[in-house]
C-alpha cells in the first residue's frame, strides 16, 4: 500500500506540472480567457467550425421520455426535445408554449396554444395531441415509467387516481386531465390550483412524443439516432453505445436562429483525471472538476464556478436513538458542526454552508424575491460554544454521559472522508462516540427506507421542479422519506394549508416560509452544505452556461471563437 | 478419447448450471432494488413496480421463469439502459474487451517467451538480470500506475497517442501495454524457469552430440518443451482479460465489458448480472476445457485416456 502511496503523489506531481504547462501554452491567450467583459470588445471573431466536445462519465441509460429519471438522460433529451417551456439561466420561459397559456380564474385551467412553426424532424407538425399521448402514456402504469408521480405531483387531474391499484380509475388514461381542442390548442385540468405549473412544463417527462412514430419503433423507440425524432434545437445523429453520442444543428427547430453551435460531440469517459488530460490536449471543451483538482485549477483563467440546488443533510433517526428526541441534542450537532470547514477542507468547490433548507438562489417568490429574501438567510450557526451549551443541558434532562452513535454513509471513495470529517464535529461533543458504517448505495437506500439507521449521512436532495414544496412536503409525517420519525402536526397542517392554497400565491408563500421554520426550529433535519461546483471552460467557447434546473450543460447559446 | 471428451462436456454442463443458479440466488440475496430511481420512488411505487416485473413473487418462482426465458434464447433487457436487450449490451461490449484483451495476450505471451528464452539462454548474464528486472517491476507496478503514466508522457506531454478512446490502431498502443505488461513478466519468468531445465536435460546435450544446429536445438527441442506449462497459464490468462479490464477500460475510455458488469452489480441490474455471468462462465468454462486438451497436443507424452493408462 505504501508503495502505491508514493506512485499517486508522483502522478499528483506530475497531474500539477501538467497544470502549469497548460498554463504555460495559453499564455498568448490570456486576453480571450479572462470572461465574458473582454469578449464583448469586437476583436474576436466566430471560429468556422461551431462545435464543441464534451465528456461524461456514463452513457445516456435512455432517451425515452417517459422513461428518464436521471440527469444525463433528461440533458439529452431536452437538447433533442422541445416542451411548452424550457429553462434558460434557470428560469423557464415559453419554448413550444406561443407566449403564456390562459389560466382559468380558478387556477384549474390551462390553455396552451402551440407555436404554428414547432415540427417534427420527419414534417409532422407538434399537435396538442402529441402532448396528449406523452402525458397518457407516461402516467399509464403499463409504461413503468420510474417518474410518473410526476404528473400527480402537478397536480394534473385524476393522475393520482389512474397511479393507483386502488382507485377505480386505475390506468384508465382516457380520465386524465388533458385535451387537445384542435390541433394547436391543449386543454389542461388541474386537480387544485398550482402556481408552478407552467415551470414543471420546462420539465422533459411533459414533452410531446410523436404516436405514430413511437409506436412504429415499438420496443426499438429511443434506442438510436433512426428510432427516435427531434422537435428541438438538436437531432441525434449518432450513438455508438457506451462510446459516444453525436448531436447536430436541428435548421427546422422554430429558434434556429438563435442557436450557433452546429455539431456536439459527446464522450463517455469515466475516469475524471482522463477526462482532465483530455481537456489539456483540447479533445474536450470544457470538464467538470472535483476535491484534488480543483486545488490545481483555482487559479485557472478557465475555471469557472456555480452553486446548484442540492442539499446534503444529516438525519437523525428518533425510533432507533431516544437522544434525538430531544430537540436540544438535534441543535446541539447541528451547532458543532463546522460546515465551511467541511467545503473549504474536503468540498473545495463553490458550495455553501446551508443553515436552511431550502436553497437559495432556487426559487422566486410571487413577489419575484428569492425565498431567502422572505425567509432568513439562515436558521442557525456554526457556534461552538453555544452547542457545547445546549449538550451538556441535555445531557442532565437525558441523566446519561455516554453516547454511541451510528453514522451510515455510502461506500464511495471520498465518502469516507467525508464521514470522518462529520464524525469528528460531531465527537466534539463530551461523551459521543460514533462508529462509521459505509454501505452500497442500494444497501443504504434500503436501510434507509427502512429506518435501519442512526444517523443518516450519504444523500442530498436535489429539487423535482421550481417550487419550495419540493423540499419541504419530504418531512411532513406521512411521507415516505420522513424515516426518522420526525412529526409536527403544525408543520403538517402547514404543508397541507399552502398545497391548497394555489389561488393564492402570496399567502401559500407565506406558509411555506413558515413551514420551513417550524422545521428549522425544530432541527429536524440537519441541513449542512447547498452543492455546488467547479468546471474548466475553453476560453475559446463563451456562452456555456451550468443551469440547476433544465439543462445542467446548456450550450444552445454558446459560440466558439477562432482560437 | 471420445468418451473422455463427452463426460467432460457433461462436467461442464453440470458446472454450468450450478454457476448460474448459485449466482441466481446470491444475486437476489442483494438488498435494494434496481430502480434506477429508487431513492425518489418511496416504497409503495417500489412494491407496485416490483409487482408489474414479477420481483413480488417467490425466489424460486422468479428462477424457473428466469431459466425458462433463458432456454429461448431471451436474456432480458437492462433496467440501467431502459430498453436495451441484454444480448445487444453483450454484443457490443463483448468484443471490444475481447479485442483488448486478445491483443495484450498475443503481444504479452511472445515478448514472454522471447524474453524468458533469452534470459535462460543468457543466464548470469546483464541480459538475464535486466529481464528479470524488467519481470519483478512489471509484476510489482499496478496497470493502472503505468497506464496513468503512459497516458500523461505519450498523451498530454509528448502528444503522440490519443489520451483516451478505442478508436482506431494508435489508441489501442497504450491499454494494450499496460495490460500485457503482467502478462509478459509472467510469462517470462515461466519461460525462463522452464528453458534452464530443459536446456539442463540429457535429450538437449543428445540432440546437440547428433550435430544439430544451435537454433535448431533451441526451437525444436527446448522451445518446445519448455511452452507446456505456458499453456496452461495462457488460456485461462485470456480468459481474465477477455472478460474486461476495469481499470484499463475506465482510465482509457474503452466501451468494454468490464466496467459494464460491476456497475450492474452495485445498481442490481439482474438480468445484466445474469446474462454477464452467464457469459463469463461459458468463457471459462470452454478455455479450461481447451486447455486440458492443449496439453495432448503440445506433449504427447500426456494423453487424456481416462484411466486407460
Amino acid at each position: 500500500m505504501r508503495g502505491k502511496a508514493k506512485w499517486s503523489v508522483l502522478v499528483a506531481i506530475m497531474l500539477v506540472m501538467s497544470m502549469f504547462l497548460a498554463a504555460c501554452s495559453g499564455g498568448g491567450k490570456d486576453d480571450s480567457a479572462s470572461g465574458d467583459k473582454k469578449s464583448g470588445d469586437g476583436k474576436q471573431e466566430l471560429a468556422d467550425k461551431q462545435e464543441i466536445t464534451m465528456a461524461t462519465s456514463q452513457d445516456i441509460p435512455t432517451l425515452d421520455s417517459s422513461k428518464a429519471t436521471d440527469a444525463t438522460s433528461f440533458d439529452q433529451i431536452q437538447r433533442i426535445h422541445s416542451g411548452l417551456y424550457t429553462y434558460y439561466n434557470n428560469k423557464a420561459v415559453p419554448d413550444l408554449s406561443d407566449g403564456e397559456p390562459k389560466v382559468s380564474e380558478d387556477g384549474k385551467t390551462y390553455t396552451f396554444t402551440i407555436r404554428d412553426d414547432a415540427n417534427w424532424s420527419n414534417g409532422d407538425p407538434v399537435t396538442a395531441a402529441d402532448f396528449v399521448y406523452a402525458w397518457r402514456r407516461l402516467t399509464d402504469p403499463k409504461t413503468k415509467s420510474q417518474y410518473n408521480y410526476i404528473v400527480p405531483t402537478a397536480h394534473i387531474k385524476n393522475a393520482d387516481k389512474i397511479e393507483d391499484p386502488d382507485s377505480d380509475l386505475y390506468g384508465k388514461t382516457d380520465q386524465l386531465g388533458v385535451k387537445a381542442i384542435d390541433d394547436k390548442t391543449l386543454e389542461v385540468t388541474l386537480d387544485k390550483a398550482t402556481p408552478y405549473f407552467t415551470s414543471m412544463m420546462a420539465f422533459a417527462s411533459f414533452y410531446p412524443l410523436n404516436q405514430k412514430f413511437v409506436e412504429s419503433q415499438g420496443k426499438q423507440y429511443a434506442l438510436g439516432p433512426d428510432h427516435i425524432l427531434s422537435n428541438g434545437a438538436y437531432k441525434l445523429t449518432s450513438w455508438k453505445t457506451g462510446e459516444s453520442w453525436t448531436l447536430e444543428k436541428n435548421p427546422d427547430y422554430w429558434d434556429a436562429k438563435n442557436i450557433t453551435i452546429d455539431k456536439a460531440t459527446i464522450n463517455v469517459v469515466k475516469d475524471l483525471s482522463t477526462r482532465v488530460n483530455m481537456y489539456n490536449t483540447d479533445e474536450i471543451s470544457t470538464v467538470g472538476l472535483s476535491q484534488d483538482f480543483i486545488d490545481e485549477y483555482k487559479d485557472s483563467p478557465e475555471y469557472n464556478e456555480f452553486l446548484d440546488t442540492s442539499v446534503g443533510y444529516l438525519k437523525l433517526n428518533e425510533n432507533k436513538v431516544p437522544a434525538f428526541k430531544n430537540p436540544k441534542v438535534r441543535k446541539a450537532i447541528a451547532m458543532i458542526i463546522d460546515e465551511q470547514g467541511y467545503i473549504d477542507q474536503i468540498r473545495k468547490d463553490a458550495s455553501v454552508p446551508a443553515q436552511y433548507w431550502v436553497p437559495k438562489d432556487f426559487v422566486s417568490g410571487p413577489d419575484g424575491k428569492d425565498f431567502h429574501e422572505t425567509a432568513p438567510a439562515s436558521y442557525f450557526k456554526y457556534d461552538p460554544d453555544e452547542a457545547k451549551k445546549l449538550w451538556a443541558e441535555a445531557k442532565k434532562e437525558l441523566g446519561q454521559d455516554k453516547f454511541t452513535w451510528e453514522y451510515m454513509t455510502t461506500d464511495e471513495p471520498q465518502t469516507k472522508t467525508v464521514a470522518e470529517y462529520f464524525a469528528n464535529q460531531i465527537e466534539q461533543l463530551d461523551g459521543v462516540t460514533i462508529k462509521i458504517n459505509q454501505q452500497p448505495w442500494n444497501n443504504y437506500l434500503d436501510r434507509d427506507t427502512k429506518g435501519d439507521y442512526e444517523i443518516g449521512g450519504g444523500a442530498a436532495w436535489g429539487p423535482d421542479y421550481q417550487d419550495p414544496m419540493t423540499f419541504l412536503d419530504l418531512w411532513t409525517s406521512t411521507n415516505p422519506n420522513n424515516t426518522m420519525g420526525y412529526k409536527n402536526t403544525e408543520y403538517d397542517k402547514l404543508i397541507k394549508e399552502a398545497d391548497n392554497l394555489g389561488t393564492d400565491p402570496q399567502k401559500r408563500w407565506d406558509k411555506l416560509v413558515q413551514a420551513e421554520k417550524v422545521l428549522m426550529d425544530d432541527m429536524a433535519i440537519i441541513p449542512q452544505f447547498q452543492v455546488g461546483g467547479a468546471q474548466l471552460i475553453k476560453p475559446y467557447v463563451k456562452g456555456l452556461v451550468h443551469q440547476s434546473m433544465g439543462i445542467a450543460t446548456d450550450f444552445r447559446h454558446a459560440k466558439v471563437y477562432k482560437h | 478419447m471420445v468418451a473422455y471428451i463427452l463426460k467432460r462436456i457433461l462436467y461442464m454442463l453440470i458446472t454450468f448450471f450450478v454457476i448460474v443458479s448459485l449466482s441466481f440466488f446470491a444475486m437476489k440475496l442483494l438488498p435494494g432494488s434496481p430502480y434506477r430511481n429508487a431513492a425518489k420512488l418511496g416504497p409503495e411505487l417500489v412494491a407496485q413496480l416490483n409487482h408489474q416485473y414479477g420481483f413480488d413473487k417467490p425466489i424460486p418462482v422468479q428462477y424457473i421463469n428466469y431459466l425458462n426465458k433463458v432456454l429461448h434464447g431471451d436474456l432480458g433487457v437492462s433496467f440501467q439502459y431502459e430498453g436495451r436487450t441484454v444480448n445487444s449490451i453483450l454484443a457490443s461490449k463483448v468484443p471490444v474487451s475481447a479485442d483488448l484483451g486478445i491483443e495484450a495476450t498475443i503481444i504479452g505471451v511472445l515478448i514472454g517467451i522471447i524474453l524468458g528464452a533469452i534470459a535462460a539462454l543468457r543466464r548470469g548474464t546483464w541480459l538475464d538480470y535486466g529481464v528479470m528486472v524488467i519481470a519483478v517491476l512489471g509484476i510489482s507496478v499496478p496497470s493502472f500506475i503505468l497506464a496513468q503514466l503512459m497516458q500523461y508522457y505519450f498523451g498530454v506531454q509528448l502528444r503522440w497517442l490519443p489520451v483516451a478512446k478505442w478508436d482506431g490502431i494508435e489508441s489501442h498502443i497504450m491499454p494494450v501495454i499496460a495490460l500485457a505488461v503482467g502478462s509478459v513478466a509472467v510469462i517470462a519468468r515461466y519461460m525462463r524457469n522452464e528453458m534452464i531445465g530443459v536446456l539442463g536435460s540429457d535429450y538437449i546435450d543428445m540432440a546437440r552430440a547428433k550435430g544439430l544446429s544451435r537454433p535448431a536445438v533451441v526451437i525444436k527441442h527446448a522451445m518446445r518443451n519448455s511452452l507446456v506449462p505456458i499453456a496452461t497459464i495462457v488460456i485461462p490468462s485470456l480468459m481474465t482479460v477477455i472478460t474486461g479490464s476495469l481499470v484499463i477500460e475506465n482510465i482509457f475510455a474503452i466501451p468494454g465489458i468490464g466496467d459494464q458488469f460491476v456497475s450492474s452489480i452495485v445498481t442490481n441490474d439482474y438480468p445484466v448480472i445474469m446474462g454477464t455471468t452467464i457469459l463469463f462462465s461459458i468463457f471459462f468454462l470452454v478455455g479450461i476445457f481447451l486447455t486440458d486438451l492443449a496439453y495432448g497436443v503440445i506433449d504427447p507424452r500426456i494423453r487424456v485416456a481416462g484411466g486407460d493408462s
